[in-house]
């Protein structure tokens, strides 16, 4: 017998997408993925001791060889990190790590405190380098702070928000711009990295070289995880040996999958506020905050997957 | 099958059964662009076995979706991790309908994949507990327990939305 919530269950992903409707050109970018994929696939069979030599060294640069030859005091080190991020805080936070360089997300500022204005751009390059989306979410930060309850980076996030969001939708060739109510579905970086600091929750693996500077490396301490994998078995944090800010994330899941996340902290001039705004491109016309033409009948009853 | 073909055949079947795809992508994913990214996906693994496949094409891509969700498709680029929950669509009935889509969006961005996928296949998809197990290679025990751990979850949440809605109507008082 299904009970009320298992009916509220059910309606509400029924009304959470009722309206939605794919973009017109789908099928076309799905096939034309797929050839291209093809052709990297037969280069791939081709070249594959060059495949093996390059993630040898994507291996190596995640997992660079840190000396100990200066013993770093954790708690010295703690201290610093604090100060950095909390010095850093009204910077943007770049971060990267997508297929194609350029892409990313941007937040202002780095390390929001309650009631400040915090804008969000995600900008999404698929691997042919176009651009697949181009957001902006802009809210204030709640008085209640939950980024501050934070346990570390590897929470899956949650904060409920009120805002506004823009959308540069490439496909209509339309921007939209509309007050929403959204759910950020990840941590905010910097305030992620410090709640892991000040909890500890980090050795300190040792000095190395990262992107040509000196960093220190650190080994998260990642809590046990009750629930169902894919989730984090190990992650790696590498600071700036000299501003003490977050340089590289590296991220392993039970599932095998790997994660890095390069941060950069960009000081907030007008060249780089600009950033945080979704480029719209001449020709495109501003379009209503409902999508779709309404809700379209939804055909239940397909056979169950054999 | 040649090109052309293909890529007709493609187009028809997105034209058809795009829009059902998408809703069960998008909730498995978290948001609507990261599940048309899901569904795009699965629809290329769609092209690359089609000859092989037996039967209706959307049982495929059915199960590919559930596949790639529950094994965490999204933690595959950092920009897809970025997911943010943002629902414009009108509610069907604004006096109710918020709280509902509030309720879902905050269960379903706090499960994890594996959990969220049980919920969406038992109560979009509408299959049932040994179908669901079936569809993502887990035992019927873990789908009941996800199952309750979701609906548990989501029960708070409604909870507390009822008990935020009483507190400002006798603040109106």
């Amino acid at each position: 017998m299904s009970s009320d919530i298992e009916e509220l269950a059910r309606e509400g992903m029924r009304q959470l997408t009722a309206t939605m409707q794919v973009s017109p050109d789908l099928a076309a970018r799905t096939f034309g993925r797929h050839r291209q994929h093809r052709v990297l696939r037969a280069g791939m069979a081709l070249a594959a001791a060059g495949v093996v030599t390059a993630a040898a060294v994507i291996t190596a640069v995640a997992h660079g060889p840190a000396t100990k030859a200066t013993p770093i005091a954790a708690s010295a080190l703690r201290t610093r990190l604090l100060a950095a991020i909390d010095t850093a805080s009204g910077d943007i936070l770049y971060t990267h790590g997508g297929p194609a360089p350029g892409g990313g997300t941007w937040q202002s500022p780095a390390y929001p405190q309650p009631g400040q204005e915090v804008h969000f751009r995600v900008l999404g390059l698929g691997s042919d380098g176009k651009v697949h989306k181009d957001l902006e979410y802009s809210f204030k930060m709640p008085t209640a702070n939950p980024a501050t309850s934070y346990t570390s980076n590897l929470d899956q996030g949650g904060l409920q928000l009120s805002g506004t969001a823009m959308a540069v939708d490439h496909f209509g060739h339309v921007w939209r711009q509309c007050h929403s109510n959204f759910i950020l579905g990840f941590t905010l970086d910097a305030a992620g990295i410090r709640a892991e600091v000040a909890n500890g929750q980090f050795t300190v693996i040792g000095r190395t070289e990262l992107n040509g500077r000196q960093a220190i490396e650190l080994k998260i301490n990642v809590p046990p995880i009750n629930e169902a994998p894919p989730h984090t078995t190990a992650a790696r944090l590498w600071v700036d040996a000299t501003t003490y800010l977050p340089m590289r994330e590296f991220v392993r899941m039970s599932d095998g999958q790997q994660n890095v996340t390069d941060y950069i902290f960009l000081r907030p001039t007008p060249e780089n506020l600009a950033k945080l705004r979704p480029v719209i491109p001449a020709g495109y016309t501003r379009a209503g905050c409902t999508q779709g033409t309404g809700p379209k009948p939804h055909t239940r009853g397909f056979p169950p997957p054999r | 099958m040649h090109h052309d073909e293909q890529r007709r055949t493609l187009e028809r079947f997105v034209a058809e059964r795009g829009d059902r795809l998408l809703r069960t992508a998008a909730l498995l994913a978290g948001s609507r662009a990261d599940g048309e990214d899901l569904l795009q996906s699965a629809l290329e693994r769609l092209l690359r076995h089609w000859r092989r496949i037996d039967g209706d094409p959307e049982n495929y891509v059915r199960r590919t979706l559930y596949n790639l969700a529950a094994d965490g498709w999204r933690r595959q680029r950092l920009w897809q991790r970025k997911a943010v929950l943002f629902e414009p669509a009108p509610p069907v009935d604004p006096a109710t309908a918020v709280d509902l889509h509030d309720a879902v969006v905050r269960v379903l961005v706090r499960l994890p994949p594996r959990q969220r996928a049980v919920l969406v296949l038992r109560y979009f998809e509408q299959l049932s507990e040994a179908e669901t197990a079936e569809a993502l290679g887990c035992s019927v025990g873990t789908v009941k327990s996800a199952t309750a751990r979701g609906l548990a979850r989501l029960r708070e949440m409604t909870a507390s939305a009822d008990g935020a809605k009483a507190a400002a109507a006798k603040e109106r008082s």
